[in-house]
């Protein structure tokens, strides 16, 4: 509750500046809607489910029989909306002898806060990816071992996976073990990426077009990225990996300072954020005290559909 | 003649205001129905059933009626959110089948009730909020009577003998407090009674 006595400096005139850090102080730039498909639903929940093709068509020798093999149904991913929110409450008297319209300003305070909430719950996503974040498959969304609904007929369809793969049947999108952003740890992510396949261990086109880091791993990512030689080597070989044409973004929600990770463009990947409500600003007065009270309310959810157009190394 | 008890709901707060309610943890295998009172495991903070006996305020008394039922977790908490997190789990108790080559990963039927872990209840110790439920002594019905109110408005909550809901016992002085009869019903038997929770019988959340 706000009331005149913590706001003394509120209730007379000749204050040159109040330094508000919720109006002078710029939010970072929206973060999580350039990593997460963002979508609406008007319902509790979205239900999202998988399915697999089918396996190689295999040769049909003259005058026998085709061979029939079915597609497979998967497991169902839930995106269950929770609600966020917060309020602050306002005595009548703070609000009438508010010389600055401080009070006023309440309600963006509570965006700032809000925009925020939706930017870590998003983030964390991938940073609870290696553990309590799961995939329509029923595992951590990264993980050295994505079991495939073709199962190991999936690992032996999928050409060039037998040193890729920790165990048949599953294919990664995780290192193991977790290795550091290095030059050989961004190799690595890439021959993950291109020998992913599906459900059935068909090739798919999943392209890594940018690695999401921590800013603590900004100016390593440079070098890596950046430099028009193989980096920390003195052999003047070219940077194999600008031709990857690899780009990073810093996300600032990020907790780990070694943790790592690589998307594909969105279209590529079923990482989503769905917005059941925007961010909306209430207010109401209490008939006996007159005192004010604002809140501010949001819907959504996020999370990972399935595994394959992202991947994750939680560092060393 | 047995009681057929009703679940105890929440039917007026003496302020006016809306029900105190909370969602917390629910503990595993816990299969307690809506309308009945609940307690918290001390190992975990899970939502547990009342087991009927605790009624000193500490850890094991009643702390509130649950407004849903239990989901059966197979753990503590399954699936509710951490902190700033989306929810974890699958979103929903109920699954069906299994799915090839996936251990893991669940059917979840269209349409299934969604869950986060948690467990909802009316908060017993707010001592705002009037309850509403069945009246008896030790398994037998009990018809109200006006004078209750002057001669023994102290009970307590004894299961119905069909194991389903709970009864304000008249039977017992240790848990509640009559305040009323409940004016839906006709005079006669299955009265329903309205009552508080002791502060002192009860846990504080």
């Amino acid at each position: 509750m706000m009331v005149r006595g913590q706001w003394a400096q509120d209730l007379a005139p000749g204050v040159h500046h109040w330094f508000l850090h919720f109006l002078d102080l710029q939010m970072r730039r929206e973060e999580y809607s350039t990593i997460f498909n963002v979508e609406t639903s008007q319902q509790a929940f979205e239900d999202e489910i998988e399915a697999a093709g089918v396996g190689v068509m295999p040769e049909k020798p003259e005058a026998d029989a085709v061979l029939y093999d079915d597609m497979v149904q998967g497991g169902t991913k839930r995106y269950l909306h929770l609600s966020y929110a917060i309020g602050s409450r306002a005595s009548w008297e703070l609000i009438e002898d508010d010389q600055y319209g401080l009070i006023k300003q309440v309600p963006k305070a509570h965006v700032r806060s809000a925009q925020f909430a939706r930017e870590i719950v998003s983030a964390n996503v991938l940073n609870l990816g290696f553990s309590t974040i799961l995939t329509i498959d029923g595992v951590s969304l990264f993980n050295t071992q994505h079991p495939l609904l073709g199962g190991a007929a999936a690992t032996n369809t999928a050409p060039g996976v037998a040193n890729v793969i920790f165990a048949s049947g599953t294919y990664p999108n995780r290192p193991s073990p977790d290795v550091d952003l290095s030059f050989t740890g961004v190799q690595l992510m890439i021959n993950q990426f291109e020998r992913m396949p599906d459900s059935q261990g068909l090739p798919v086109r999943v392209k890594p077009t940018t690695i999401l880091i921590p800013p603590e791993l900004k100016f390593i990512a440079r070098e890596i990225l950046g430099s028009p030689g193989k980096p920390y080597t003195a052999d003047n070989e070219l940077n194999a990996l600008l031709g990857e044409d690899l780009k990073f973004q810093v996300v600032h929600y990020f907790t780990s300072q070694s943790a790592w990770y690589a998307v594909a463009d969105k279209e590529y990947h079923q990482l989503k954020f769905f917005e059941r409500h925007p961010i909306d600003s209430d207010y109401d007065d209490d008939f006996d005290t007159r005192s004010t009270k604002i809140i501010t309310f949001q819907r959504f959810s996020a999370g990972a559909t399935s595994w394959i157009g992202t991947w994750g190394s939680n560092g060393p | 003649m047995a009681i057929t008890a009703v679940p105890i709901i929440p039917v007026k707060s003496l302020s006016g205001n809306q029900f105190a309610a909370r969602r917390i943890i629910e503990d595993a295998t816990q299969t307690f129905k809506s309308g009945t009172p609940v307690a918290m495991a001390a190992a975990d903070g899970g939502v547990i059933a009342w087991a009927g006996a605790t009624v000193s305020g500490a850890v094991g008394s009643v702390v509130g009626i649950s407004y849903e039922a239990a989901s059966n977790l197979a753990s503590t908490g399954l699936g509710a959110p951490s902190p700033n997190s989306p929810v974890t789990g699958l979103g929903a108790a109920l699954t069906f089948g299994s799915v090839q080559n996936e251990a893991s990963a669940k059917n979840i039927p269209h349409g299934a009730p969604i869950n986060d872990g948690r467990v909802g209840l009316f908060i017993a110790a707010f001592a705002d909020t009037v309850f509403s439920a069945t009246l008896g002594t030790t398994g037998n019905p009990t018809n109200w009577s006006d004078a209750l109110l002057s001669t023994n408005p102290l009970a307590g909550l004894t299961i119905d003998t069909g194991g389903n809901f709970w009864y304000v016992d008249l039977g017992k002085t240790n848990l509640v407090r009559i305040v009323g009869r409940d004016l839906r019903d006709p005079v006669g038997t299955g009265n329903r009674v309205l009552f508080q929770f002791i502060g002192t019988a009860v846990q504080q959340l």
